[in-house]
């Protein structure tokens, strides 16, 4: 049977790894396996290369090439017959194939040890299924081309996205549009597990303040920037999606393990523990870009490795860009809406007097808040906190605006945009973790009370 | 495990082997091919003897490639039909590591298969990092390292 690129885009996945026969001039094949394909065009596909010299070498001498893939899910054989083009060194098809290796790279620590040289485009003479592989016959499952809503009736994907849209569109404030929108993408689209990362102030590293699916654990995990898929498309500012985040990270283990005993030396850099499930096989990340700017990452992630395709990352692509835009409204709104509750100010402390004491610990080497011996947040959300306890226990006061804070420069806020917001979400998600007892409660945009359940003890050290 | 071979006009071909037997002088080996996916390798063996077989293991990538001369082709006898089903029982142990359930890969043919005698004539390391195309001196080298798990290369 002969098919099409577009019928076997799920093999192409390379869940299964694929494998791809050359032939030298003088007539010696050569077989190895493929560590990623891309399909660039109707006609086009690219091998990477990172290790297969042998198989250059034979491409450069005769340009005829087999490549055998396996369907993930019917384990269906399909076999390419190609010509080799060229080899690609820059552009976008090498920038994109690149990416997903360097995600592997950073994640294994071996960042810069394994790269991609270059991505080897050929044309596709022929695709072909291979007969008799099965002991009775198959019938070719379908690909995903069309998306499975989970809630009943005729929802299309412009509805689905309408949705999604309109829950993002009436959020009022930055923490519920956030909760909503990963909720909806579940609800509407399966997608269970999700998160939303936003820089730190040092911008080097993200922070999660919204997860869908996790647990509250998943609040304040944090990643450097360029560090497995979410770190390297906030980095690169590129959508990446893998289907074997496993089979990758074998991958990029194998060739650690190689370096080291090539080197006889611990030299690499020790692995490097990402947020998220720790057994995801399929994981998107997309960048959350506002002219230009890195405003976060959505990802979401699945145990199932034919869960995500092309359509879902596009899917998802039109959604980043309104979250990006909600968190870009949301911080925009806060500046300009902070008018003085007309509420007298309440007392903080509504729980009991005598009840035991929260004490909390504050590191002015590196902003640090502990409370009651346990680490609860640090930086920016960590000197507001510090800044908001100390105003009460000095002089019991409890009600601040978010300008207020702007204004400060103790808060080592960083100039213009500052994710304000996305630092007190996060701040309350982890008083709502560590201590529930101590809270941030929303009046109004732009303004919050402190709210104590329990007394507390402030304790100021230099270091740890 | 995966065979390739080449035609008269050099263009390469894939077939997928299941089973391999070390001969006792241990530079020949029979590799065993299903007779129905055969087609094209044989034809292609009448143009040329050289053979490249790639095996790997899923949970560590471990790669050796070997490459070698078809000595002869014959139908592979009873004998063989042990290590052809054992072959596709640790296969699907693997696959299903990458999440293909075993109701799949247990229906994969793996007989009757025709029995390929080949001389190895070089064994290169193919586990993807440094090292990956060095060649491997002798072919008993290649088989200690892969010891107690040679039957589960896929």
């Amino acid at each position: 049977m002969t098919l099409t690129l577009r019928d076997i885009r799920r093999a192409a996945a390379g869940i299964v790894p694929g494998t791809v026969a050359t032939c030298s001039a003088d007539g010696e094949p050569n077989v190895s396996y493929i560590s990623q394909l891309e399909i660039v065009d109707d006609r086009h596909v690219a091998l990477s290369r990172q290790f297969f010299n042998k198989t250059s070498r034979n491409l450069d001498e005769n340009p005829l090439a087999r490549v055998q893939l396996h369907d993930p899910v019917t384990f269906e054989p399909i076999q390419l017959r190609l010509r080799f083009c060229r080899s690609e060194t820059s552009g976008p098809l090498f920038e994109s194939m690149s990416s997903r290796i360097d995600a592997i790279a950073s994640h294994t620590g071996m960042r810069g040890v394994f790269r991609l040289v270059s991505a080897d485009v050929f044309e596709v003479l022929e695709i072909r299924s291979v007969d008799g592989f099965f002991v009775s016959a198959t019938s070719r499952a379908p690909e995903h081309a069309e998306p499975v809503f989970t809630e009943q009736g005729a929802l299309t994907e412009l509805r689905a996205l309408q949705l999604v849209c309109e829950r993002i569109n009436r959020a009022h404030c930055l923490e519920s549009m956030l909760a909503e929108t990963l909720a909806a993408l579940d609800e509407l689209h399966g997608f269970r597990y999700s998160m939303v990362l936003v820089p730190d102030e040092s911008r080097e590293r993200l922070v999660t303040i919204a997860s869908h699916g996790y647990g509250a654990e998943g609040i304040g995990a944090e990643v450097a920037l360029e560090d497995g898929l979410i770190g390297m498309a906030a980095a690169q500012r590129r959508a990446l999606r893998t289907h074997d985040l496993e089979g990758d990270l074998r991958y990029g283990r194998a060739i650690r393990e190689r370096v080291f005993r090539a080197a006889g030396a611990t030299r690499a850099r020790p692995e490097i523990p990402l947020p998220g499930l720790p057994n995801a096989r399929a994981q998107i990340a997309l960048p959350l870009v506002v002219r230009d700017r890195l405003v976060g990452v959505l990802a979401v992630e699945s145990r199932d490795p034919s869960t995500f395709d092309e359509w879902h990352e596009r899917y998802l692509d039109v959604v980043a860009h309104q979250i990006a835009l909600g968190i870009e409204h949301h911080g925009e709104l806060d500046d300009t809406a902070e008018a003085k509750s007309a509420e007298p100010e309440r007392p903080s402390l509504v729980g009991d007097p005598s009840a035991t004491r929260r004490t909390f610990v504050f590191y002015r080497n590196d902003d640090c808040v502990f409370v009651d011996g346990e680490y609860l947040i640090r930086n920016v959300p960590g000197l507001v906190l510090w800044k908001v306890l100390s105003g009460f226990a000095r002089e019991g006061r409890s009600e601040y605006t978010n300008r207020e804070l702007r204004l400060d420069p103790s808060l080592k806020l960083p100039a213009g945009k500052d994710n304000l917001e996305s630092r007190l979400i996060l701040l309350r998600k982890r008083l709502e973790q560590k201590c529930p007892d101590v809270r941030l409660a929303r009046l109004a945009r732009g303004r919050f009370r402190l709210e104590l359940d329990r007394p507390i003890a402030l304790v100021e050290r230099d270091t740890a | 495990m995966l065979l390739a071979t080449r035609s008269a006009s050099l263009e390469p071909a894939i077939v997928r082997a299941v089973g391999l037997e070390v001969a006792e002088d241990l530079e020949q080996v029979v590799v065993l091919v299903p007779e129905q996916l055969a087609g094209e390798t044989i034809e292609n063996l009448r143009a040329s003897s050289r053979v490249a077989i790639t095996m790997a293991r899923t949970y560590d990538h471990r790669t050796f490639q070997l490459k070698a001369d078809c000595l002869d082709v014959s139908l592979a006898g009873e004998a063989h039909r042990a290590l052809a089903e054992g072959y596709r029982s640790a296969f699907a142990g693997q696959l299903e590591m990458v999440g293909i359930p075993r109701r799949i890969t247990t229906r994969v043919r793996v007989w009757p298969c025709l029995a390929l005698r080949l001389r190895v004539t070089d064994v290169f390391a193919q586990t993807p990092g440094p090292g990956a195309g060095e060649r491997w001196h002798p072919f008993s080298d290649a088989l200690e390292a892969g010891r107690g798990t040679r039957e589960t290369l896929g």
